[in-house]
C-alpha cells in the first residue's frame, strides 16, 4: 500500500466516518453501515452489537468450527457536551484523552446518527498552553445554531495527513487505521477451515470495553489484535511489529510464533517487540481472560504520545499481509493435523 | 418513596465483601412480592417478579439494578496493645479520620483515632494524617481482650444515624446505594407491566464485582441501574465542574466513569419525564463509576439507562439528599418501568 489516489480515496473515507469513542451503538452505527457495504460480498454476517462494536464473520461451513480473531480499534478520541446551559458556553468532557492544546482552534462537529454537523470551533478559556485542558476548554458556536444537548458526540476536523510515498500523521490515539487491514484481509482471504471474525471494536479508547464485550461474544480459540507501537524500540518504516506481549499481558508461543512464521514464510521483514507500558490500554487482555489464545501484532508510530502519529503504510501492508499468511499457514496446519 | 424504609435500609451495615446483614432485611421485605428469589455465589440477592402484562412479547430480558455495599472498614491486624490496624474500601483518609464506627455484627463501638491536637507538632497539625497512622481504638487493653470480641478480619460501619435535616433533607450514611436499593423494593411492592429480573448486588464499592456476575447471569438486554451521585454544588465550583444539584431532580447521566449509557434510551428517559412533568438534570462532568461499567460490556452489550440521585458527600460518614430528588427519582423509574417493553 503506497498512497495512490486509490488508497489515499480509502483511508479518507475510512476517517471521515465519525467514530468517537461511546457514539456508535447498535442501531446508529456509520462504522457498520461502512464495513456491511465493504463486506457483504465477502462475509456470511455482519451485525453491531450494543456497544458499539460491528462484527463481520466469514464462517467454514463446518459445525463446531474453532474461532479466530482478527481485531482492529474502530474509534476515535473526541468529545461528549457535558454542559450547554450553566456557564453560556458549551463545556465539553474529552473521550479517549484528546490532545486539547493541539485541538484549540480546530472546527468541530456533530456526530448525530453516523452524520457529522457542524458545529464550531474549539477553544480554551486558557491562553496557557499547559493549561487547555477539560476544564478551559469548549465549543464556541453561533446560538442560532445552538441545537446540541448534554451526552451529544463532538469531534474535531483532524484528518489524515499524507506526506513523500508512504508517510501518514494520524491523529496520536487513533488506530483506526487498521479497519482498512481487516477489510483488506477479509476481501482477499477467502474461507477456511475454521470461522474468522473480523471485529471493529468500539470504545477500545475508553478502557477496551469493545473488546471485552466482543471477546465474551464471539469466545475465538485465537485473537490476534492490530495496533500502533510507539516508535523507539522499533522503526517506522521498517516492517510491521509483532509484539509478544503488552503492558497488561502476554501473549501466546503459539500465535507470536505463528505470526512470525507466517511473515518469514512471505517474505516480510518484521521487528519484534515487548510492548510493556503499563498505562497503554490492552487489547489483549480482555481475550486471555476469555481463555483465548492471542497475538498482536501492527505498526511502529513516532510521536504517539505527543498527538499525532507518523507511520509508513508500507508496514501496514506488510502488518495485514503477515496476519493473513497466518490465517493460510494455519489453515494448512488444520488441514495436515486432519 | 417510603421514608421509613429508606431509614431502615440506611442504618443496615453491608460493607462490601459484608453484605449479608442488608440483604437479609432486603429479602425479608421483598420475598412477598417476588415469584424466584436467589443468592447467587457471588453473594448478589437475585429476585424474578412477574409483570402484570407477562414477559415481553420479544422475550426481552428486563433487568433493574442497585447495589446493597456501603463503603466502610475492614479489620486487618491487632497490635499487642489492643489497637485495631484496618483498610479502607472506597474512602479518602479525609471522611474518616476521627470518626466513630461500630465493628460487625455485634456493634461494637469504636474510634478511629488520630494523636489529639495538644500533642500535634505544628508541622503535623497542618498535614493530612496518613492511612497507615490511624487505629481504630475500641477501648481493649490488649490483643487477648479484642480478640475475645471477634473484631479480628470483620467489617467496620460508620456510626452515623439517619435524620431529617433543613428544608426537605435527609442525612444518613449509606444513602449510595440504599436510596437505589428502596426504590427497587418499592417498585416491586408497586407492581410492574411485564416480568422483570431485581438485582441488589454486592461489590460495587471494590470494582463493580456482583454485578458482573449478575450481568452473565441474567444477560439482560435492558439494564436499569439505580445509584447515588456525587453533587459538587456546596464545594465553591461553579458551572459544570459542580457535576448535578441537590434539589435539581433525578439525574439521568449520558455517561460515567465506568459506561457509556445508550443514548437513546437517555433520550426517551428524558422525554418521559417531560411528559409526566418529572423534574429531571444530567451530569455535566463525568465523575464515578457504576455497575452500569458491568451491564454495557457483557457479551453482545447490553442497552443501559442510569436513573440516579443527587447526593451531597458520598462515599463518607453521612451522606445529604433532597427528598423531593428521591422522590423524581422513583417517580421516573416507575414511569420508565411502565414503558420498559417498548424502549
Amino acid at each position: 500500500m503506497s498512497i495512490n489516489t486509490e488508497n489515499r480515496k480509502k483511508i479518507e473515507k475510512l476517517y471521515s466516518i465519525k467514530t468517537v469513542s461511546g457514539s456508535l451503538d447498535k442501531k446508529n452505527n456509520s462504522m457498520y453501515e461502512y464495513v456491511k457495504k465493504e463486506l457483504s460480498d465477502f462475509c456470511d454476517d455482519i451485525f453491531a452489537d450494543d456497544i458499539g462494536n460491528v462484527i463481520a464473520v466469514k464462517r467454514s461451513g463446518a459445525e463446531n468450527a474453532e474461532k479466530i480473531a482478527l481485531i482492529a480499534a474502530a474509534d476515535e478520541a473526541g468529545f461528549v457536551a457535558a454542559d450547554t446551559k450553566s456557564e453560556g458556553k458549551i463545556r465539553l468532557h474529552g473521550i479517549g484523552n484528546p490532545f486539547y492544546a493541539r485541538l484549540c482552534g480546530r472546527e468541530a462537529f456533530q456526530i448525530e446518527k453516523g452524520k457529522s454537523i457542524y458545529r464550531g470551533v474549539l477553544l480554551s478559556d486558557s491562553s496557557d498552553t499547559d493549561k487547555i485542558g477539560e476544564d478551559s476548554f469548549y465549543l464556541e458556536t453561533e446560538d442560532k445554531n445552538r441545537d446540541i444537548s448534554e451526552g451529544d458526540f463532538i469531534c474535531a476536523d483532524d484528518p489524515p495527513v499524507f506526506f513523500g510515498d508512504n508517510g501518514i500523521c494520524l491523529n496520536g490515539l487513533s488506530s483506526k487505521i487498521f479497519c482498512l487491514s481487516l477489510i483488506d484481509i477479509a476481501k482477499c482471504a477467502g474461507s477456511f477451515s475454521f470461522d474468522v471474525y473480523y471485529i471493529f471494536a468500539a470504545q477500545h479508547l475508553l478502557g477496551a470495553r469493545g473488546e471485552k464485550c466482543a471477546a465474551y461474544t464471539v469466545g475465538a480459540d485465537i485473537a490476534i489484535a492490530f495496533k500502533l507501537i510507539p516508535e523507539g524500540r522499533t522503526k517506522t518504516g521498517a516492517g510491521p511489529v509483532i509484539a509478544f506481549s503488552d503492558g497488561r499481558g502476554r501473549c501466546s508461543d503459539y500465535v507470536t510464533g505463528g505470526l512470525e512464521e507466517a511473515a518469514e514464510g512471505i517474505g516480510i521483514s518484521y521487528q519484534l517487540c515487548a510492548e510493556t507500558e503499563k498505562d497503554e490500554i490492552s487489547m489483549i487482555a480482555p481475550f486471555i481472560s476469555e481463555g483465548t489464545k492471542t497475538g498482536i501484532i501492527g505498526i511502529s508510530a513516532s510521536n504517539k504520545k505527543v498527538g499525532t502519529s507518523k507511520c509508513d503504510l508500507r508496514d501496514l501492508r506488510g502488518a495485514a499481509a503477515a496476519a493473513c499468511a497466518f490465517l493460510i499457514f494455519s489453515d494448512e496446519k488444520s488441514e495436515e493435523n486432519r | 418513596m417510603n421514608y421509613e424504609l429508606l431509614k431502615d435500609l440506611c442504618q443496615k451495615s453491608g460493607v462490601s465483601g459484608y453484605e449479608s446483614e442488608v440483604l437479609k432485611f432486603i429479602e425479608e421485605r421483598i420475598r412477598q412480592y417476588s415469584d424466584g428469589l436467589e443468592y447467587d455465589r457471588a453473594g448478589n440477592l437475585i429476585a424474578y417478579k412477574k409483570g402484570r402484562l407477562g414477559k415481553c412479547e420479544n422475550n426481552k430480558r428486563i433487568l433493574y439494578s442497585c447495589h446493597a455495599d456501603e463503603v466502610g472498614f475492614v479489620i486487618t491486624h491487632i497490635e499487642d496493645d489492643g489497637r485495631l490496624l484496618f483498610e479502607q474500601i472506597g474512602m479518602s483518609v479525609l471522611v474518616y479520620t476521627g470518626r466513630q464506627v461500630l465493628i460487625g455484627k455485634k456493634k461494637i463501638p469504636g474510634i478511629i483515632a488520630v494523636k489529639p491536637v495538644h500533642l500535634l507538632e505544628k508541622e503535623e497539625s497542618e498535614k493530612i494524617p496518613e492511612h497507615k497512622s490511624l487505629f481504630i481504638d475500641i477501648g481493649a487493653k490488649s490483643r487477648e481482650e479484642a480478640e475475645e470480641l471477634g473484631v479480628y478480619a470483620d467489617y467496620a460501619v460508620f456510626d452515623s444515624g439517619y435524620e431529617e435535616l433543613g428544608s426537605g433533607m435527609i442525612k444518613a450514611k449509606a444513602l449510595d446505594d440504599r436510596a437505589g436499593c428502596a426504590m427497587l423494593i418499592s417498585l416491586m411492592e408497586r407492581g410492574i407491566e411485564h416480568d422483570g429480573y431485581f438485582a441488589f448486588c454486592v461489590g460495587e464499592e471494590l470494582g463493580l464485582r456482583g454485578s458482573q456476575t449478575v450481568a452473565e447471569r441474567i444477560k439482560p438486554d435492558l439494564c436499569i441501574n439505580l445509584e447515588c451521585t456525587t453533587a459538587g454544588d456546596v464545594y465553591g465550583v461553579t458551572g459544570s465542574q459542580r457535576t448535578c444539584l441537590v434539589g435539581g431532580g433525578a439525574v439521568v447521566p449520558f455517561m460515567d466513569g465506568s459506561a457509556v449509557y445508550s443514548a437513546d434510551l437517555y433520550r426517551k428517559a428524558r422525554a418521559i419525564a417531560e411528559k409526566k412533568g418529572i423534574i429531571c438534570q444530567t451530569k455535566t462532568k463525568i465523575a464515578g463509576g457504576t455497575d452500569a461499567g458491568s451491564y454495557t460490556r457483557i457479551a453482545g452489550g447490553c442497552r443501559t439507562l442510569g436513573l440516579a440521585v443527587p447526593t451531597r458527600y458520598i462515599h463518607s460518614a453521612c451522606s445529604i439528599a433532597k427528598k423531593s430528588d428521591i422522590d423524581e427519582v422513583e417517580k421516573l423509574l416507575f414511569a420508565v418501568s411502565d414503558e420498559a417493553a417498548g424502549l
